[in-house]
């Protein structure tokens, strides 16, 4: 398997995927960086109506969306980025036809794709503390609720990325995949707003922040828990399915 | 233990309504060239995906290294070494970490990549990326990943696809050398002649059947120039022959005979005329390679 990994390793390099897993977290903290500086005034009236306990509580709250929006398209981009490089290349007849096992073929790309989120998070992450003590946020920086927002998302998504990986995977045409993963990750945004279709998987990334709007004010997200329980175990079962199918595609 | 590495039975290929696949029976023995020889859109290439296990076979088995393929697809493609149609190649690659992806891949030993590259002479241009790289050295390229492992069977599609006249000689020389290192090879082509310079065996398909399989000594002695007789009476002459066990065929009003030494034609005028035939054409008539594999085929093959 490690072998596989660095093949696969090497097989990225020069490609955009580092450009297109740090783009979504850069443009969000450019946008508050823009957002708590030049309209502070109205980000302090509002920060007040919502009763945020500290400032980190209400950059968590206002990201939310835009994370959520943002993370999935991240997704489904760095995915097609990993398939299409065996696509571009012709590759699959090569690959598929040395002695390695099309599950290994298929779970060690999809590590990569895990990685390469797992630093756009990171990156996320070390931006939300790094423009906090910039603007000199009070109180302690609250890693638990940080850590929780950004890895958490990782977690979310699991479904989709396992879905959007399937797609870019068995579909030659990316603008296919691109395309269904960002009409879902619009339908998400509106899934997300009504009390019952709010539990399909689709809706899942824009509520997973650790921070929501209740009905008090901003406080920690009850649902938050049950969120990741039922993405990490839909996700694993979705990449499974993935896999053996892929297992079993004629290779043209 | 038998010789032969690698067999098909009944092997068969649907889409659909459209077989592209007919109940193949293919043959390769240890240290032989296998010419897989067939017009474009006959199913070679849909055989030697079949072989790779790239797609299942509707109906049929393959056996390689005396393996069902099926159950034992991993071991078998440990040993073997592949270039399938256009050559697969990582643009943003050069060609040398090309190779290394394959090797980190495969799990081989590092100096094997310098090796292959100096085999395909691509050394000079290895640190270059492939997507600049021309059409024969990319197909090069995809020679060396063939050889990355020091296959026991080699199968090449259409391995001279997009080479110039210089690049066909040398890897044509260099599949020659192959068997001797004990590799056996599997080299498919719409060109006659290009089986014709390096293949031991030859097999022949047409609309996925195989309608030829043989060594190329046999297909060679199929071109044999042949006696053409020319006869006022074709029915009587061809019995005047029958009685002193001459055998000829009789084809568009001429009789035909497999012999043109000139003793023999002589004998054969003589016998004739003396008989009271009239004889008017005596013609040796000598065919091509191209002639047999076309009158394999049929016409349409030319399509």
């Amino acid at each position: 398997m490690k072998n596989i990994l660095w093949a696969d390793q090497l097989k990225l390099k020069r490609s955009s995927l580092l450009i297109i897993v740090l783009l979504v977290p850069l443009l969000i903290l450019a946008y508050e960086l823009v957002n708590l500086t030049y309209r502070s005034g109205f980000v302090e009236k509002q920060v007040e109506m919502f009763g945020a306990g500290s400032m980190w509580m209400y950059l968590l709250y206002d990201n939310s969306l835009l994370f959520g929006l943002g993370f999935p398209l991240a997704v489904t981009l760095a995915a097609s980025v990993i398939a299409n490089i065996e696509h571009q290349a012709n590759g699959w007849k090569q690959t598929l036809s040395m002695p390695i096992s099309r599950g290994k073929i298929y779970l060690s790309k999809f590590i990569w794709l895990t990685i390469s989120l797992f630093l756009s998070t990171t990156i996320f992450l070390i931006g939300m503390v790094f423009l906090g003590k910039v603007l000199g946020f009070e109180g302690d920086v609250p890693w638990g609720v940080l850590i929780g927002d950004c890895y958490g998302m990782l977690i979310t998504v699991l479904p989709i990325m396992a879905f959007q990986f399937w797609l870019s995977m068995t579909i030659k045409n990316q603008a296919f995949s691109i395309l269904i993963g960002s009409v879902s990750s619009i339908v998400g945004l509106f899934l997300a707003a009504a009390q019952t279709t709010r539990w399909f998987p689709l809706a899942y990334p824009i509520q997973s922040s650790t921070v929501i709007l209740l009905y008090e004010g901003i406080g920690y997200n009850p649902d938050f828990s049950a969120f990741l329980v039922i993405n990490l175990i839909l996700g694993i079962i979705l990449m499974f399915i993935g896999s053996k199918h892929f297992a079993k595609q004629n290779v043209q | 233990m038998n010789d032969q590495i690698l067999m098909t039975n009944e092997l068969t290929k649907k889409y659909k309504k459209h077989t592209s696949v007919d109940g193949l029976n293919l043959r390769i023995e240890r240290g032989q060239i296998y010419g897989f020889l067939g017009p474009n859109g006959a199913g070679k290439t849909t055989t030697i995906r079949m072989l790779l296990g790239l797609i299942k076979p509707t109906k049929g088995s393959v056996e390689i290294f005396g393996h069902n393929l099926n159950k034992n697809r991993l071991q078998i493609l440990q040993r073997i070494g592949s270039l399938v149609e256009s050559p697969t190649y990582y643009g943003n690659l050069t060609g040398r970490e090309n190779l290394e992806a394959v090797r980190r891949l495969r799990d081989l030993p590092e100096k094997r990549v310098s090796e292959v590259l100096e085999i395909v002479r691509l050394t000079k241009v290895a640190n270059r990326l492939t997507k600049e790289y021309s059409l024969g050295m990319k197909q090069r390229l995809g020679i060396a990943v063939a050889l990355l492992s020091n296959p026991d069977l080699l199968i090449l599609d259409e391995p001279t696809n997009g080479l110039d006249p210089s690049g066909i000689q040398e890897i044509r020389e260099l599949i020659k050398e192959l068997p001797e290192a004990g590799m056996s090879v599997l080299v498919s082509s719409h060109l006659l002649s290009e089986i014709d310079q390096m293949a031991t065996q030859v097999g022949i398909i047409n609309n996925g059947k195989m309608i030829f399989q043989d060594s190329i000594e046999r297909l060679r002695q199929k071109r044999k120039p042949l006696l053409k007789v020319g006869v006022n009476d074709v029915m009587k002459a061809n019995a005047i022959l029958k009685e002193r066990e001459l055998k000829a065929d009789l084809q568009d009003d001429f009789l035909w005979l497999s012999q043109t030494d000139p003793a023999y034609v002589s004998e054969i005028n003589s016998i004739l005329v003396h008989s009271g035939v009239s004889v008017y054409r005596l013609e040796e008539v000598k065919r091509t390679l191209e002639d047999i594999f076309l009158e394999l085929i049929g016409t349409e093959g030319s399509l």
